[in-house]
């Protein structure tokens, strides 16, 4: 294995001789020193390295094997296709192009095949894909981009199902050049296009934010994004809408839209979804390291919060941790709730349910009955702790209080709670 | 044969490997010594970020 290091002379010679353009790139060199293949880039996971070596020294569709195929058949159209690719993935445009070229010049009419994709989960044809890759490379030109091939490819395949990625291209492009006008009249053409996109709405926008104006078109794009997302707000675009209702002056908007209260609202909402990430793994019996790494998580944004707590410690409590659940929710918590019954009935059911902690949860039961007499399901709770206390004269006494305090419809339960309790209590 | 390579091939990945693993010479060096022994030279491209 030989290392080429971009910052040192020698590997920098190497990366010249093989004109490199990204990294990492790994190649695999034969006896002779000629590329066999190459793998540019990197996704994790790092079983991925593995997968792209084992695709390079497997023959199949590698550079030196389509060379192969090439010389003894250069029209056909797939072996091309596979060589201009190649080359793309290591962003050699100028041999890239030359073959998609002769794509097109062997197969017009796109009929020789097709090629799916996977990134954009796309198929078309060949031809097609060689047309788009080429627009692709001259939209991304440096140092002057220029989006006429791109242009043309739409209005040469209106119902390609390349559409929205020539038109995400495009959008590069006029985000930051071409004339307002020409930008204008651009993303006038994606929005209709794409009217149920916010992020099309975005990225008109962006480029109005940019060039200071027109104020009108930015308030009514702004609209519209905040109409569109009002469901779930994202941090990013409505920084955006933030800068837009800046350009105006209104300062009121712009606090509604990204001021403290809107990020409280993303941190809180962003602690929820961890806690349910949490528990429906640790409901699956899976990836509990990752379940319990959220919740710390949430527990961090949210140490306040006492829903959180509530559902971290029943988490904890579904691990096993009840040592975890008892230091977020335990006593501390209780004589904090002192004078909250809500909150010290929710504290003693968890504690009768998890049949842990229960001097605690007797306490904080009986101190909510204390608070708020006349309700029935604070009763219930306290003789559900007794129960678990297996004293079923005192829990009896409570389910009877909760029969009293019981509305009409909630009596028959009640009642029925009293019967079982009695019947447990003569079996001991 | 390309089976016969792979299996002679070190399988250390760039993530995890340590800088003995890399071979001490010249690319041509590494060419020229891969070819005596009848194996493929990886060749990582890198950077430092």
């Amino acid at each position: 294995m030989f290392r080429a290091t971009l910052q040192e002379p020698a590997g920098r010679a190497v990366f010249d001789k093989f004109k490199i353009n990204a990294t990492p790139t790994m190649m695999l060199l034969d006896g002779g020193g000629a590329e066999v293949d190459w793998s540019v880039g990197y996704r994790p996971p790092g079983e991925n390295v593995q997968k792209a070596l084992d695709r390079m020294l497997s023959g199949t569709d590698t550079f030196q094997s389509l060379s192969a195929i090439y010389a003894k058949d250069p029209k056909d159209v797939a072996t091309v296709f596979k060589l201009a690719r190649k080359y793309g993935d290591r962003f050699d445009t100028a041999k890239a192009d030359a073959m998609y070229r002769e794509v097109m010049a062997l197969d017009p009419d796109g009929r020789a095949g097709t090629f799916t994709h996977e990134g954009l989960k796309v198929t078309a044809p060949y031809a097609e894909f060689a047309e788009f890759a080429m627009a692709r490379t001259a939209a991304e030109a440096r140092p002057k981009p220029d989006p006429a091939l791109m242009k043309a490819f739409l209005a040469k395949h209106p119902q390609s199902r390349l559409t929205k990625q020539a038109y995400d291209f495009m959008e590069g492009y006029y985000g930051s050049r071409g004339s307002k006008d020409e930008a204008a009249a651009f993303f006038a053409e994606y929005a209709a296009k794409f009217p149920a996109d916010p992020m099309v709405l975005y990225g008109w926008l962006a480029r109005v934010v940019r060039d200071k104006g027109p104020i009108d078109k930015a308030m009514e794009l702004a609209a519209k994004i905040e109409e569109m997302t009002d469901f779930n707000p994202s941090p990013s675009v409505n920084q955006l809408l933030a800068q837009a209702y800046a350009l105006k002056g209104d300062t009121a908007k712009v606090e509604e839209v990204y001021g403290p209260e809107f990020m409280k609202e993303r941190v809180s909402g962003l602690a929820y979804s961890l806690i349910a990430y949490a528990n429906y793994w640790i409901e699956q019996n899976a990836n509990l390291e990752s379940a319990l790494a959220m919740i710390e998580t949430a527990l961090k944004l949210e140490s306040d919060n006492i829903s959180i707590l509530l559902r971290a410690a029943t988490a904890y409590a579904k691990t096993g941790k009840e040592d975890k659940a008892l230091a977020i929710y335990g006593h501390a918590f209780a004589q904090k709730s002192w004078d909250d019954a809500t909150l010290l009935w929710q504290y003693a059911g968890f504690w009768a349910r998890q049949n842990k902690n229960l001097d605690d949860a007797l306490a904080a039961a009986k101190r909510s009955v204390e608070l708020l007499p006349g309700l029935n399901f604070l009763w219930g709770t306290l003789s559900l702790v007794y129960e678990k206390m297996q004293n079923y004269p005192e829990a009896i006494k409570a389910a009877e209080k909760a029969l009293e305090t019981a509305p009409e419809e909630a009596k028959a339960n009640s009642q029925r709670t009293i019967d079982r309790l009695k019947e447990a209590q003569n079996k001991k | 044969m390309k089976k016969a390579v792979f299996l002679t091939l070190l399988l250390v990945l760039v993530s995890t490997a340590s800088a003995e693993i890399w071979f001490k010479g010249t690319l041509d060096q590494a060419v020229a010594k891969a070819k005596t022994e009848g194996k493929l030279v990886l060749v990582d491209f890198y950077s430092y970020t």
